[in-house]
């Protein structure tokens, strides 16, 4: 489940539930159609209230901010389950995107 | 303790989920963390992903679950009748894949070798592979 908010020009895509190959591909192309359709320069994937996720969901985070690479946007992420992060620092996405331990913090980091 | 399941589903992805609600309810008698039990659900994941993708890719087949509990430790096989891994070494470094347009991150094999003790791959092209992962639960309890 993906919910959309727009604040200050930054699209704060908040998902609860599962992040697996199964639903990555739809949740995508609802990511995408929103940066399209908003006139927004920064996203925050909020990832607080997110039960499961694995390498799926790093293909989505980079995906993303490839895109708003483009757009000459910047990314950051809300995480707060340790498993999580420890699988974003694997990864090293936090090489590109901000790990954030809240929403307000993202929202000054992106 | 001592236990043992078997269970088998087809290649669809909607079966991720289910997979990792098995192991889930399996490995609870054995009270992991909240953080043993992401570790382990998240490998099973990226195991059966593989299958589901790699193994089988567009065609449709079987995967096999064998989880076993010894005493403290987990052993979950991860099992497909699919096309196998041509070179193991190569798709276990990190960042590789062989799907180049679906967003796929090339981290599965990376991920179950951080959050699991052990990660044993055998495959055979053609013929299919097994992936075998271990986890100690509770070691790092007083």
């Amino acid at each position: 489940m993906v919910n959309f908010s727009v604040r200050l020009k930054t699209l704060i895509v908040t998902v609860t539930g599962d992040i697996d190959q199964h639903n990555a591909a739809s949740l995508r192309e609802q990511i995408d159609l929103r940066i399209s359709h908003e006139n927004v320069k920064r996203l925050v994937f909020d990832f607080s209230k997110l039960d499961f996720m694995d390498s799926s969901g790093i293909g989505i985070i980079i995906g993303r901010y490839k895109l708003m690479a483009t757009l000459g946007g910047k990314v950051a992420i809300v995480v707060t389950k340790p498993t999580l992060r420890k699988l974003l620092e694997l990864s090293g996405v936090q090489r590109i995107v901000h790990i954030c331990d809240s929403l307000s913090d993202a929202m000054k980091a992106a | 303790m001592n236990n043992n399941i078997e269970i088998k589903f087809l290649s669809k992805s909607e079966n991720e989920s289910f997979a990792r609600t098995v192991i889930a309810a399996f490995i609870a008698p054995l009270d992991p963390t909240l953080e043993e039990m992401a570790d382990v659900k998240t490998a099973v994941s990226e195991a059966v992903t593989n299958s589901i993708v790699h193994g089988y890719a567009s065609a449709s087949g079987y995967v096999y679950m064998d989880c076993s509990i010894d005493g403290d430790t987990v052993t979950i096989i991860v099992k497909d009748n699919g096309k196998g891994i041509a070179d193991i070494k190569q798709a276990m470094e990190p960042l590789f894949t062989t799907n180049t347009d679906g967003e796929r991150s090339g981290m599965g094999f990376t991920v179950m070798e951080t959050f699991m003790d052990t990660v044993d791959v055998e495959s055979i092209t053609g013929v299919g592979t097994k992936v075998t992962l271990t986890k100690q639960i509770g070691k790092n309890r007083l």
